[in-house]
């Protein structure tokens, strides 16, 4: 008991850390695609203190602050359920579709926020992000189709242990494709370019950010670490073969490795995101939802398609 | 409870090193900005960010001359921040009226109206003008001494007195309601037709 | 100079020749290549613009006002431009300066709505038809009750000082002051 509770200590702690990282990555690695110097690398972390040392003089009710802690609530739950190399607190059958559930409630929780405030942009992104949220679903659920065909089992941990002897994901063609369709999606669930139209800064204000500050801006900005760390080791998992290391003698070291196997492979992740995201301009988002209906769709069928053959 | 002092070395550097400005420009300065977010000064080497949004933003740039129309919107604006807040006043203008000193439409103290904490003085300052004045407010902030939002709060009634001495009394609502007859007249117009 | 750049432009006088002989209440200068001038009577000012915008004359560029202090008078300029012979047209027409009405032309070119708000405000000129001349334009509600405005016996500099409770540190004349 002690030692899961340890476990899942440690999985937030780490998923929080890195996942300040990863933003400051992002930063950086967009700051030099403009050919700037860019923040220091922990640039994230001081805007959280920054953010959660400030004067909160405003709520708009119940909903705006439990719709927060909504979201941070189900970002955390969802690392739990997706194995971190040999490290993992909560394991069910059928947890893939669990999962990609999970990682798409903190969105719904920032709508609920957003709404209540009652301002028009807040209105108008939280429209868009729904929208979104939509159109990236059946693309999301062909790709899951895919993995759960080829592998015959719905179980995160049993896909990673069977990419331990059958190769990685992405070398079986019909995973390729579906590989190919879920870094598109991935892309709207960061909410980068070109698919960030809900939270489009220029147009609408940052579209659902519009009215947090102070302390909720903060939780926000941690929600938004652990869910890139999230959604990174969750592709890393699925399609990269994940990070088990059975190299070592010693369990501990081979925990070590794996985890910094698993990094890798996140980072590897998370820089084709920034690339996409710093060279491409914004679709509209009757474009970005007529592109996820067409393209990653019908790329994703054929890889469900290919994989049930 | 936990005794906040302890940490406040570390809140001050956060605040300093992470100060989220006011995508807001009211004059001519307001062109210095590109230079300074885009690659030539590169600001966000300091963590400063053109933010959108009022409700998360620490710094507020008085880019240039100030119209009454627009020192309405920026009050509104500055109420909107929540609290450890900073006003940097940029270029002559918001000092003494600068060129517009005998303009009917340009204020000549900004500072009677809000609190500034640090002014640049020039017209137009340079982006390295407006680079050491935001080093200026990072020293300050490390100190302790940027306390215009304290100020606020404390000689309220003297800011209040000023800035109703130039609108009005219940400019505000005035403001908010001043179109309503305008377009009420045209719902109506449109009722009959 | 200006004498043999006015003769150059022959095509000028004859737009001009052409627009008069359909307006004779007018009269019509080349200024230079591509401007051309003309004066009309207040009162036949739409009839003119009518026939203008007929011959070619398809925009509105501005309507700006100029006030002639020592003549008493308000002349109001309407700037023309026309696309199928290329060239600018300066229509003016004077007003007496204290009852200083004129027609609107919002029916022959609609964006004069924006332009006559425009010298409502700021010359206090009024054009009979415009419904919108009291809808908030520019200057501010508490301005406009005490009737800031552009004409030269508006005491500016007063008003400025009043407004803004500044020191009296100036000199009327603007020629020497110490800030």
């Amino acid at each position: 008991m002690i030692e899961t509770a340890l476990k899942a200590l440690f999985i937030l702690l780490y998923a929080t850390f890195v996942g300040f990282m990863f933003m400051g990555i992002i930063r950086i690695v967009t700051a030099r695609i403009h050919r700037r110097v860019g923040p220091p690398i922990y640039q994230p972390i001081l805007d959280t203190i920054k953010l959660l040392s400030k004067k909160s003089n405003i709520t708009h009710g119940l909903i705006y602050d439990f719709g927060i802690l909504y979201a941070v609530g189900a970002t955390i739950l969802a690392v739990m359920f997706i194995p971190l190399g040999s490290i993992g607190v909560l394991r069910a059958y059928g947890d893939l579709i669990l999962i990609t559930f999970l990682l798409e409630i903190p969105m719904l929780g920032i709508m609920f926020a957003a709404m209540s405030s009652g301002n028009p942009y807040a209105g108008i992104g939280a429209q868009r992000a729904l929208l979104t949220l939509l159109a990236i679903q059946v693309p999301l659920g062909f790709a899951i189709v895919a993995l759960a065909e080829f592998y015959g089992t719905f179980s995160t941990y049993e896909i990673v242990m069977a990419q331990q002897t059958m190769g990685w994901s992405i070398f079986h063609f019909p995973l390729l494709l579906a590989a190919i369709a879920y870094d598109l999606v991935l892309q709207a669930m960061f909410g980068k370019e070109p698919f960030d139209i809900m939270i489009a800064p220029g147009e609408i204000s940052l579209g659902p950010m519009v009215e947090f500050g102070g302390k909720h801006m903060g939780l926000l900005q941690i929600q938004h670490a652990i869910a890139l760390f999230a959604e990174t080791l969750f592709f890393a998992n699925i399609f990269l073969g994940g990070g088990v290391v059975t190299a070592f003698s010693s369990s501990i070291l081979n925990t070590i490795a794996g985890l910094a196997v698993l990094l890798v492979k996140q980072v590897a992740v998370l820089l084709i995101a920034t690339f996409m995201g710093a060279i491409f301009p914004r679709f509209t988002i009757d474009q970005a939802a007529k592109f996820y209906w067409k393209w990653p769709t019908i790329i994703a069928a054929l890889g469900a398609v290919l994989a049930s053959l | 409870m936990v005794d906040w002092r302890l940490y406040e070395p570390l809140i001050n550097f956060a605040r300093k090193r992470s100060m989220w400005i006011v995508a807001f420009c009211t004059g001519c300065g307001g062109i210095e900005m590109p230079p300074l977010m885009t690659s030539r000064y590169d600001l966000e080497r300091f963590g400063m960010m053109p933010n959108p949004a009022p409700r998360m933003a620490d710094l507020f740039l008085i880019t240039g001359y100030v119209t009454p129309k627009t020192l309405k919107r920026i009050i509104i604006t500055y109420e909107m921040q929540p609290d450890p807040k900073y006003v940097l006043a940029h270029g002559s203008c918001p000092l003494n009226g600068g060129i517009y000193w005998d303009a009917y439409n340009a204020i000549k103290h900004l500072d009677k109206y809000i609190p500034v904490d640090v002014a640049i003085a020039g017209c137009m300052p340079r982006p390295e003008a407006v680079m050491d004045g935001i080093k200026k407010i990072m020293d300050l902030i490390e100190t302790g001494k940027a306390d215009g939002w304290k100020r606020y709060k404390e000689n309220y009634e003297y800011y209040k007195k000023n800035q109703d001495e130039l609108f009005g009394e219940g400019w505000r609502e005035k403001t908010a309601r001043r179109w309503i007859p305008w377009l009420m007249g045209r719902e109506k117009k449109r009722e009959e037709e | 100079m200006a004498e043999e750049v006015k003769a150059s432009w022959s095509k000028g006088e004859e737009i001009v020749r052409m627009l008069l002989e359909k307006a004779p209440y007018a009269e019509g200068t080349v200024r230079r290549e591509r401007r051309l001038e003309f004066k009309v009577p207040a009162d036949r000012i739409v009839d003119f613009l009518r026939t203008a915008k007929a011959n070619g004359f398809e925009l509105l560029l501005q309507i700006t006002a100029v006030d002639w202090l020592k003549e008493g008078e308000i002349e109001l300029v309407y700037q023309l431009f026309s696309i199928s012979h290329g060239t600018h047209a300066m229509v003016k027409t004077r007003l007496p300066r204290d009852e200083a009405r004129i027609s609107t032309v919002m029916d022959i070119y609609p964006v004069a709505e924006t332009y006559e708000r425009d010298a409502h405000e700021f010359f206090k000129v009024t054009f009979e038809g415009n419904p919108k001349l009291e809808m908030p334009w520019i200057l501010e509600d508490e301005d406009r009750e005490v009737g800031v405005s552009h004409r030269k016996d508006f005491d500016m500099l007063g008003y400025v000082k009043r407004k803004y409770k500044l020191l009296d540190r100036f000199d009327e004349d603007k020629e020497n002051y110490v800030i």
